[in-house]
């Protein structure tokens, strides 16, 4: 009896700590139902954290020098400073087998631009998509062939801009003709201003393809930037939207998204599991499937499609161009900028 | 190993006592558990009814001060200076709006007035710092409103450049729009709510155990008492108030208004264990479907402090109970135990030939009582039958020795006598006599009178033979009319001729019986030891051929036997 009693009294033995992988992604690159299929194959758990724009993921990447995420996923063009600043590791593709199931175009770092440095392979290739534009046939009569009609006044309160400082200024460096990625001292006033008048021409600035669904459903939306492409237009199409999608004659930005390992992880092994994991067929497939996202190891790499498509590059000065966005985005007229 | 029916009975009641006492603490337990659990849930949800009414009031608040800025804002050119002192009003009483804003439609939502709270300080901003706000959503949703309507935006962090003390706070806007002549709304008054401000101020009138829980219309936490886990949405990750209350996810689906969830029970998710109340609240002013899902929490530890020490009392008094219990098992079982040992105790002095009856416990007036009256008549019932055999023994044994006519010794008792008489007086040299009695005319008497008065006749005789001799003198019947008597010791052959006189003198008077008068005569014949024999047999054969002689004499009379060598 006076066990009994005691039984219930007893407290409950605290779980045993277990290893955790701490990812870093973007939307739709690991399902809840594929990272669970991990931490059961490992037995480990998986923190993985969701990151909308690039200056937010170098925000959280650079805020612990990486030591607070063991794998991420970054563009080609970001990963230039994460490698300067250390933050990237080099990667074998020897130790990860799950490489040789990947078109021959991504086994090959001479071919895709800023994969490599000095020699040492820093990425491996996951995704990729191209940054059209996204127009409501019920709202635009012709299909839009230029950047330019996100500033096109009839379209006003009815653009949906990226919330991001480096494309939308590369977006408007292209708009104007100028390089996207190297902007000389005597363009940034005139990008600013163009940014500004962006900013007067939109509904808002959307950070998650979410955002575009749910404003799609509210507000009336004539144009999208699709910064998330092919997975975007899926997205709308799905939630019913009647939406075309175009490549601007200046050109689509475009990104290719690679998992890197943290310089900083005590995980490596398991990063590079990680890794491998994601090229498995049933994992990158589902970008495909699910996501309208294009995988590595299926389909014909577009290349640049005669100057079509413009693969992001580092940028000249990524934090100038994040700290004026942050006071363009916040409201600071002409006048007050530089 | 048998075991006394003392320490099973002690056992099994001890065992039941402390099973008693143990069942009676435990569910006092369980009971004050319960009701614990009861009281601090009730606490919890009305606690919480009344923090999210307050909340609801604040936000409710903030929509009336921002139609009351809007209604100051409706003049065609509003007075500036009297804008900006109701708004520095509004932030002065208000500890919880960071911003008091108008902002014009065109161009692109500049703001007209702006006051913002800097620290302590209440700032007013002015051009060129005042900010192009029309690409913001609460601007464009705010101007899309009927009059009158109030816009209330989603809750998140305030990251605008400039924005103050706003600035990284979790930020609610208010915003209601101030039409124009031609219709149309040309501005917005628009009030920025620090929610953790309001918070801090509504969660002062709680216990300072509760911990509050904010989440937004999909869960996601705004406010959690592990901070990390609040505006994950805003860091690429999700903390959902389902994740850790599944009950939750109800309301987050809108199928219920509020919940108690006891995380101790089912599915564990939080650590520590909590007691937590959650309810869904829909302000009205405001011209949307928002909701917020607002909990209060309590530690299961906190709830449970008073039920620990009632506990340990309880475990005192089960202890102490259960040695009591103990001791009392042991006290019943003897009360039960020691009569039953008396009364077998009694029944073995029984079997044992001790007096009966001693010591059982006849007064009680319970079963052992009765047991001891029965155990008590059972022994009179055995010991009357016991009597009754020994009686019977007694007679029968009388009877084997004696003659049933007369109660005179029978020949075989006799010849036992003369016998041991026989080797007494060898071995002590003394003399004994033996005298065969024949009745005289018996036949004839039977005959004529019949058995009965001759068995009459026979009696006397056997009566004036035993009246005529000694106590230690035998007088025994042998057969029919044949009597013997042994004179033992006897001095010498004049004493026997003496008593041999003394006893045909008793013979003298007839029998007066049923109004005859019967003669009674007897002829005697006398031996003596050592003279006329050394054996019984051998004296006895000398006494009845002496009688005979007697009887050829005229009977009446004694004869002394001859000596062998008188022949």
């Amino acid at each position: 009896m006076l066990f009994l009693l005691l039984l219930g009294l007893v407290p409950s033995l605290s779980v045993q700590a277990e290893e955790v992988l701490r990812v870093l992604a973007w939307p739709g690159y690991a399902d809840q139902d594929l990272v669970e299929a991990f931490e059961q194959r490992h037995r480990v758990r998986v923190q993985l954290s969701i990151v909308d724009s690039d200056d937010a993921l170098w925000q959280r990447m650079g805020a612990g020098q990486g030591r607070d995420f063991d794998v991420f996923a970054v563009n080609t063009a970001e990963l230039q400073r994460y490698i300067d600043e250390g933050i990237a590791a080099p990667v074998d593709f020897g130790r990860l087998p799950g490489t040789r199931k990947q078109l021959p175009v991504f086994r090959n770092p001479a071919a895709i631009p800023g994969l490599s440095r000095a020699g040492l392979v820093y990425g491996v290739p996951y995704t990729y998509a191209h940054m059209g534009l996204i127009y409501n046939r019920k709202l635009v009569q012709e299909a839009p062939d230029s950047i330019a009609a996100l500033w096109d006044p009839r379209y006003q309160g009815q653009v949906l801009a990226f919330d991001g400082s480096s494309h939308n200024f590369s977006l408007a460096a292209m708009r104007l003709g100028l390089h996207p990625f190297r902007l000389r001292d005597r363009d940034w006033k005139p990008l600013v201003l163009q940014l500004v008048a962006l900013r007067r021409n939109v509904l808002a600035f959307y950070s998650q393809p979410e955002e575009v669904v749910e404003l799609f459903r509210t507000n009336p939306v004539a144009l999208v930037f699709a910064n998330y492409g092919g997975q975007q237009v899926r997205a709308l199409r799905q939630a019913g939207a009647d939406i075309g999608y175009v490549i601007p004659r200046e050109g689509a930005l475009a990104w290719l998204d690679c998992w890197v390992i943290s310089s900083k992880t005590r995980r490596r092994e398991l990063a590079e599991a990680w890794i491998d994991y994601m090229l498995e067929p049933q994992v990158s497939r589902r970008l495909s499937s699910h996501h309208g996202l294009a995988n590595t190891l299926q389909g014909e790499w577009p290349g640049t499609e005669g100057g079509r498509i413009v693969w992001l590059e580092p940028v000249e000065d990524s934090e100038r161009r994040g700290k004026l966005w942050e006071r363009v985005i916040s409201g600071d007229r002409p006048e007050r900028l530089p | 190993m048998k075991v006394g029916m003392a320490p099973r009975l002690a056992l099994i009641l001890a065992l039941l006592a402390v099973l008693a006492s143990g069942l009676t603490g435990y569910y006092a337990y369980a009971t004050s558990r319960r009701l614990l659990l009861d009281s601090a849930e009730k606490s919890l949800m009305t606690a919480t009814q009344v923090l999210g009414e307050r909340f609801l009031a604040a936000l409710g608040g903030a929509a009336k001060d921002a139609r009351l800025f809007a209604s100051l804002a409706r003049a065609p050119e509003p007075d500036a200076a009297m804008l900006t002192e109701a708004a520095c009003a509004l932030l002065e009483t208000h500890p919880e709006y960071f911003q008091v804003r108008l902002i014009d439609a065109r161009p692109h939502g500049l703001e007209r007035i702006r006051v913002d709270r800097d620290g302590a300080r209440i700032t007013r901003v002015s051009a060129p710092d005042l900010q192009e706000k029309g690409h913001k959503l609460y601007v464009s949703q705010a101007l899309r409103l009927a009059p009158e309507q109030v816009y209330l935006s989603k809750v998140f962090i305030n990251r605008e450049a400039g924005a103050h003390s706003g600035f990284e706070r979790p930020t609610v806007i208010v915003a209601v729009p101030v039409s124009g002549r031609q219709g149309g709304n040309e501005r917005l008054a628009v009030i920025n709510v620090d929610l953790e401000t309001l918070f801090d101020t509504l969660r002062r009138e709680l216990p300072p155990a509760y911990r509050i829980y904010l989440a937004n219309e999909w869960g996601d936490f705004l406010i959690h008492p592990d901070a990390s886990k609040t505006f994950g949405f805003e860091r690429g990750q999700r903390f959902l108030i389902q994740e850790g209350f599944p009950a939750a996810a109800a309301i987050v689906a809108g199928e219920l208004e509020r919940v108690v969830v006891n995380t101790s029970q089912g599915k564990q998710t939080l650590r520590p264990e909590v007691v937590a109340a959650l309810a869904r609240f829909q302000p009205t002013e405001f011209a949307s479907q928002r909701f917020f899902i607002l909990g209060l929490s309590e530690s299961l530890d906190e709830v449970l402090r008073d039920n620990r020490e009632l506990r340990e009392h309880i475990l005192r008094i089960v202890l102490v109970f259960s040695v009591l219990a103990l001791f009392l098992a042991w006290l019943a079982s003897r009360a039960v135990t020691r009569p039953l040992a008396d009364i077998l105790g009694v029944v073995r002095g029984f079997s044992r030939g001790e007096q009966q009856g001693k010591g059982l416990p006849l007064a009680r007036r319970d079963e052992i009582g009765q047991l001891a009256r029965g155990v008590r008549d059972m022994q009179t019932q055995i010991q009357q039958q016991l009597d009754t055999l020994e009686s019977n023994r007694q007679a029968m044994a009388y009877l084997a020795h004696h003659d049933a006519l007369t109660g005179l010794p029978n020949r075989l008792t006799f010849l036992d006598r003369l016998q041991v008489a026989l080797a007494q007086a060898r071995r002590q040299g003394h003399q004994l006599a033996v005298l065969f009695v024949d009745l005289d005319r018996f036949k004839e008497i039977n005959d004529h009178h019949g058995h009965q008065v001759g068995d009459r006749l026979l009696q006397e005789v056997a009566h004036r033979l035993q009246g005529g001799v000694r106590e230690s003198d035998t007088a025994a019947r042998l057969s029919g009319d044949e009597f013997v008597v042994m004179l033992d010791p006897v001095q010498g052959r004049e004493e026997v001729l003496r008593v041999a006189d003394k006893l045909l003198q008793r013979f003298q008077a007839p029998l007066t019986l049923d109004g005859l008068s019967l003669p009674v005569r007897v002829s005697i014949g006398i031996s003596l030891f050592p003279e006329h024999g050394s054996t019984a047999q051998a004296l006895l054969e000398a006494a009845d051929a002496a009688m005979y002689v007697s009887k050829a004499a005229g009977r009446n009379a004694w004869t002394l036997a001859r000596l062998d060598s008188d022949d």
